[in-house]
């Protein structure tokens, strides 16, 4: 997934720093992978925080918009799908856990089809199963 | 210390302004007060702040002169000042509420959805196979649903004080001409198509769009699977049926099979019933799916499935034999193009061949063959992100021929329909779908005109209501249409519905009053049909599921209160349906403990009314356990009508019951992934 924008925070403020950015290039999807990977990346390692979310609806918006934008590497997009799904899982196992884990699963497997090398996909598809193995019932 | 920290404060302004920065600061709100999370920041610059807790932020820019200070927040509409940077200071921001546009928002009235797609009510193919007392029939799994009916000695969908042929069935948009496996009456008859085929459910009971026709009460369309990232491949064994299936996938498309085999012999060897069989219940069922992903999101996805059932009973002095092909086989296709542009085209072919000894004397035979080719052509628009509109065309060609004995007839005839759909936001929150339907019926050359409307106030959040009303009409049966008197106009059902509902992460609750009148149903005059029938159905319909109660408990109520009246068919006068009862009632639990998964359920229906008397209530407590010992496992077991209630269906017309043929039902079954990169997941699709 090829990045050209970077910012020094992280988190909620990081996120914040790159949609201003946003507003200076709005036809940059390589900004809106950004935002999405950013705000999901705080959201798996802070899945109960105050305010996730509104974290969580800034991926899902610009994940959206990404999708619906031909121009987007579909295996980037399908890997950032597969990517929120896993967070609502982390978010809440036992509820979220059935209920999505179709989702993350066909999400990577796609990614990988259409590009075997998105490290990304493959990384976060090893974590997905590496988690349904130890969480099984 | 007041003094030191406002020392501090001027030192600090102090230094910004030395270094030629200008500090920026405010508070954000929004109706119900401070907002925390707003980006606040200059237009053009990466210099800004996120409001804290208290709404408040602050932060230092080094623009002069006229900037413009943007404050941003998803769900809220912008808010903008243009102004000198040095007047930045102290501010009071107000943010507004965005509106949803039509996309943002999903009306739930009339429907309940299953499936990924939807956000009512998550419930998969798993769920549908573990549901109270399904035994994997999605059929069974929506009559836990309110606004259905117990009629148990069909088992088919009767909705709302509407007969069962009142419900269609889609797979991915096309219609399925004969969505049940047949049995004799006294048994259930299943829906012929496996949950595991399908990703999305959707079962409207009543106010559906123009899109759907021939339907009076109620429409199911259920759309199948995407394109399978893997290899796949299982089995299934239970007491009654063996499953075999797998898919092969590739690069963008996949190819799945599936093959079944039901027998009742081996189980009523085991657990008797009250029934003199020949020959026990037996189906063999097999289909075949192929898919492929097109460019620009577009996919193509077809289907074929066979199966052929055969039962024999020795009943009323005489010996019954029934046997039954059933095809069915349909493709679609759908992609974008142009701007903002989808384009759906399909196909279906319904065939089913009936074969029947012993129909309703000692050695007749009566045989029918039914025939249907679905056409259907839609495209839809986003015009704006507050209208969005469709149009579409289709054609049900349908011929049908039936002997008995001396007498029969060569049926032929065909529905053309054209509608037009749209969906625009009135205004913030309130939301309207409007939508004409016609339909031209070349036996009558009559057409039917039909329009239909959704208001809908969706204010966000938990709450929304919905006010429907619609005309739907279906052609009648055909040996209605074979027998008919002259003219025999389409039926047509008015509905007027209003919808309450009330849903959070973990409970949902919905209100649903309805009223249906009818009219030019079918009657019996003089030994042929006229179209003078009528009828009125009303009622309330009822949900509640809660997951917040206790964990990994998820409780559901469904109550169904109908009152209905119709003048049809051999109907001397108008009365309530043989079919209606007047109050159904399900209260079910599931939770989860451990490897193990258990549910229990209760079903009452009220009694019904037959000509020669009154059936007693019914009532049938289930219960089921769902064991996952392995992630490529699951063994499942349920126990219908535990008590042993021997539930009666109906009232013959010499006053004798027709009861259920056994008092319980045990099943036993077994589920394993061969191939399956995924877990906890049986299906072969």
């Amino acid at each position: 997934m090829a990045v050209s924008f970077t910012c020094k925070a992280q988190g909620p403020a990081g996120v914040a720093e790159l949609k201003r950015m946003e507003y200076m290039y709005p036809d940059s999807l390589a900004l809106k992978q950004q935002i999405a990977l950013l705000s999901l990346n705080y959201s798996i390692s802070n899945p109960k925080a105050e305010g996730v979310e509104a974290v969580m609806g800034d991926a899902e918006k610009y994940i959206r918009i990404l999708d619906e934008n031909p121009a987007a590497d579909p295996s980037d997009v399908l890997t950032l799908k597969g990517f929120y799904y896993l967070v609502r899982i982390v978010q809440d196992p036992a509820v979220n856990g059935r209920k999505y884990y179709m989702e993350v699963s066909q999400n990577f497997d796609k990614a990988l089809k259409l590009n075997p090398e998105n490290k990304l996909a493959q990384v976060l598809q090893q974590k997905f199963y590496e988690g349904m193995n130890a969480s099984r019932p | 210390m007041k003094n030191i920290l406002t020392i501090i404060a001027i030192l600090f302004a102090a230094s910004a302004s030395a270094l030629g920065q200008t500090r920026i600061s405010g508070k954000v709100y929004d109706d119900l007060g401070p907002l925390a999370g707003v980006n606040v920041f200059i237009l053009g610059s990466i210099e800004g702040a996120v409001s804290d807790t208290s709404g408040c932020f602050s932060f230092v820019s080094s623009r002069k002169g006229e900037q413009t200070l943007v404050a941003s927040m998803l769900g809220y509409e912008d808010y903008r000042k243009v102004a000198d940077v040095t007047s930045f200071q102290d501010l009071d921001i107000r943010m507004r509420l965005r509106s949803a546009t039509i996309d943002e928002v999903v009306v739930c009235a009339s429907t309940f959805s299953m499936g990924k797609s939807y956000q009512f009510k998550s419930m998969d193919a798993i769920d549908v196979v573990l549901s109270g007392n399904s035994c994997g029939d999605v059929v069974a799994a929506m009559q836990s649903l309110p606004g259905t009916q117990k009629v148990g000695e069909n088992g088919r969908l009767y909705v709302r004080g509407g007969e069962s042929w009142e419900c269609q069935t889609y797979v991915n948009g096309m219609h399925v001409l004969v969505p049940y496996s047949t049995n004799v009456e006294g048994q259930s008859q299943r829906g012929r198509f496996s949950p595991f085929l399908f990703k999305g459910m959707s079962f409207s009971l009543g106010g559906y769009s123009g899109e759907y026709g021939q339907a009076l009460s109620s429409v199911l369309p259920m759309e199948t699977t995407d394109v399978a990232g893997d290899d796949k491949l299982g089995v299934s064994a239970s007491l009654v049926d063996w499953n075999l299936g797998g898919t092969k996938a590739f690069k963008t498309s996949s190819l799945s099979f599936n093959a079944a085999y039901t027998d009742l012999h081996l189980y009523n060897a085991m657990f008797p019933d009250r029934v003199d069989w020949t020959r026990p219940y037996g189906k063999f069922a097999a289909e075949a799916q192929y898919k492929m992903e097109l460019s620009r999101g577009g996919e193509m996805k077809s289907y074929a499935g066979y199966d052929y059932t055969s039962v024999g009973m020795n009943t009323e002095g005489r010996g019954l034999s029934l046997g039954e092909h059933n095809v069915y086989a349909n493709a679609v296709v759908r992609t974008g193009f142009g701007k903002g542009y989808s384009f759906f085209a399909g196909a279906a072919e319904s065939m089913v061949l009936s074969d029947i000894q012993g129909a309703m004397v000692a050695g007749d035979h009566y045989h029918n063959r039914r025939n249907e080719v679905h056409l259907k052509a839609e495209i839809k628009k986003s015009v704006s992100p507050l209208l969005k509109l469709s149009a579409g065309v289709e054609d049900y060609i349908r011929n049908s021929t039936t002997s008995y004995e001396a007498t029969g007839y060569d049926l032929a005839y065909n529905v053309a329909a054209a509608h037009m759909d749209a969906n625009v936001r009135v205004v913030p929150k309130l939301f309207l779908n409007v939508s004409v339907r016609g339909e031209n019926v070349d036996y009558n050359n009559e057409w039917t005109v039909m329009p239909r409307a959704t208001l809908s106030f969706v204010p966000g959040g938990k709450f929304q209501t919905s006010l429907m009303f619609g005309r739907y009409s279906q052609s009648p049966e055909d040996d209605y249409i074979a027998r008919r008197s002259g003219k025999l106009f389409q039926s047509i059902a008015d509905h007027a519905i209003l919808s309450l509902q009330y849903s959070t992460s973990k409970t949902v609750f919905r209100l649903e009053p309805y009223y249906k009148k009818y009219s030019n149903l079918p009657l019996l005059s003089g030994g042929l049909y006229t179209s003078d029938g009528y009828g009125m159905s009303r009622g309330l319909d009822i949900f509640l599921e809660d997951a917040s109660l206790i964990k990994n408990l998820i409780v559901t109520a469904a109550y169904s209160f109908n009152d209905s009246e119709r003048l049809y068919l051999d109907f001397d006068a108008p009365r309530a349906p043989e079919y209606a009862s007047r109050h159904n009632f399900r209260l079910s639990f599931k939770y989860g403990i451990g490897k193990c998964i258990v549910g229990l359920a209760d079903s009452y229906a009220s009694p019904r009314t037959f000509a020669a008397g009154k059936t007693p209530y019914y009532n049938s407590l289930d219960a089921n356990f769902t064991y996952l010992p392995h992630p490529k496992v699951i063994i499942y077991a349920s126990l219908n009508n535990i008590l042993g209630r021997t539930n009666v269906y109906r009232i013959k017309p010499d006053g004798s019951q027709m009861a259920a043929t056994r008092d319980r039902f045990f099943y036993l079954g077994i589920m394993v992934s061969l191939k399956n990169k995924n877990a906890y997941d049986v299906s072969n699709f």
